[in-house]
């Protein structure tokens, strides 16, 4: 059974290695072999799976140029302390960023089987525009609206791009999140506020529309991988414009797919319940 | 416990105990072209066949509160069942392990909660690394959305846990 917590424990635990043995250089065979593995088992093992759940982020990028760094010194003397640094910040990403993005990938896709299951319970609900496009349009129209059309232009096969759905999406979710939240003088009073620019920021909105932390905790995580998401999307689109080519504008629905996913578990989490 | 059967194009109940349930389904399939509909997912674990979760979540609610007392042939250990679900990182595990206890456990070891004790006895069972503080391991799986807190240290498995194990874990 693959344990991705491990991920990060693997490299640091070569760090810790190098640091115990107080050397300067990094030159051994013994080493090489472990470096040869490490990148192994990212690229064959860990890598396939953050990236079959999450689509491919920046942070599974970044991974990625420091995992061919680490395999490009593996026959070669490197400083140790070079090498603990980037050993460190593999670590360090793998445990901030995608832990906590696939997490919140699999939490929203249970999160919308509930979601879906409660709204079943109800007749109007039943219908094929599901039960969140109900709930949302119970609380604005308008939104409802923005919703259902980028659902549409989600299944348009003949868009020449989705980056335009990605965006309304988000805003969906923006503008559902602001018009649910109380008024940002009463956030601002919550013991937990901090804000941005003395504003609010949209997880302090969602805490406050949920109104206890350990609930909104996955629902705010999702938001993060949201925003990766809208960039993912249109880098897909603009800067590997060739492999779009190559793999079909499939790779990218699939992409805008996902942040739906994420986007209707939060707002299943966020909007009132259907009656 | 009820249980419902198609055959032939009929929707069949059928009312009793497990034992007497499981009795009839067994012939069904063993008579061959009926699809058997179980009223617990407890059930469909226990036979280790992943097709037949595929009933709507209000029937596998029924299961989260039967006991089930089927054969010990049939019955899925929690080692089975983890490699079954394949949780990938320790909230999934203990999420899986919350379902173990409440829905596929031997009746002497069911639980409808579970606290720090309980997991890591099913992580034993079930040859997962145990953590250096299984108290933590809750917590987080609490706060990954997957158990509700019924009282301090004792958690129970959330609606959203229940549907990462029986509908998004072992898809792949």
């Amino acid at each position: 059974m693959l344990d991705l917590d491990l991920a990060s424990q693997e490299f640091l635990r070569f760090e810790k290695s190098i640091k115990r043995r107080g050397i300067r250089w990094v030159t051994s065979r013994d080493d090489a072999q472990r470096i040869r593995a490490l990148s192994a088992g990212w690229m064959k093992e860990y890598r396939p799976v953050f990236e079959s759940a999450l689509g491919e982020v920046s942070h599974v990028m970044k991974v990625d140029e420091d995992v061919m760094w680490l395999r490009s010194r593996a026959d070669t003397r490197t400083a140790s302390s070079e090498l603990c640094a980037r050993l460190r910040r593999i670590a360090r990403i793998i445990n901030r960023e995608l832990l906590p993005a696939y997490d919140a990938n699999r939490w929203s896709l249970a999160s919308n089987m509930t979601n879906r299951a409660e709204g079943n319970l109800s007749e109007e609900n039943r219908s094929e525009d599901g039960p969140i496009l109900s709930r949302l349009r119970a609380v604005d129209v308008t939104i409802a609206r923005s919703y259902e059309q980028a659902r549409m232009d989600m299944n348009d096969p003949d868009r020449l791009t989705y980056v335009g759905p990605a965006a309304e999406l988000r805003e969906v979710l923006g503008a559902t999140i602001r018009r649910l939240s109380p008024p940002d003088e009463e956030i601002a009073k919550a013991p937990w506020f901090k804000g941005h620019h003395g504003k609010p920021t949209q997880a302090e909105r969602v805490r406050a529309i949920m109104g206890d932390k350990d609930r909104s905790a996955p629902a705010t995580q999702t938001l993060e991988i949201i925003d990766q998401a809208i960039g993912s999307v249109a880098r897909a689109t603009y800067q590997h414009a060739s492999a779009v080519a190559h793999l079909g504008k499939n790779a990218v629905r699939d992409e805008v797919a996902k942040l739906r996913t994420w986007v209707e578990a939060v707002l299943g989490e966020i909007l009132p319940a259907g009656d | 416990m009820r249980a419902k059967i198609e055959t032939d194009g009929l929707e069949v109940e059928l009312i009793g105990s497990a034992t007497e349930i499981g009795a009839v389904l067994r012939e069904v399939v063993r008579g061959g072209g009926s699809r058997a509909l179980p009223a617990s997912s407890a059930r469909s674990f226990a036979a280790g066949d992943a097709e037949e979760e595929t009933g709507p979540a209000a029937s596998t609610e029924q299961g989260m509160n039967e006991s089930f007392d089927g054969d010990d042939e049939d019955r899925v250990d929690a080692l089975q069942f983890f490699r079954h679900r394949s949780p990938t990182n320790i909230r999934e595990a203990t999420a899986v392990a919350a379902f173990y206890l409440a829905e596929i456990a031997p009746a002497k070891d069911k639980s409808s909660t579970i606290t720090s004790e309980l997991l890591g006895d099913v992580f034993r069972q079930a040859q997962w690394k145990l953590p250096s503080r299984m108290r933590n391991a809750l917590h987080a799986t609490m706060k990954a959305g997957y158990l509700n807190r019924v009282d301090t240290g004792v958690y129970e498995l959330s609606n959203t846990g229940h549907n990462l194990v029986v509908h998004t874990l072992g898809e792949g």
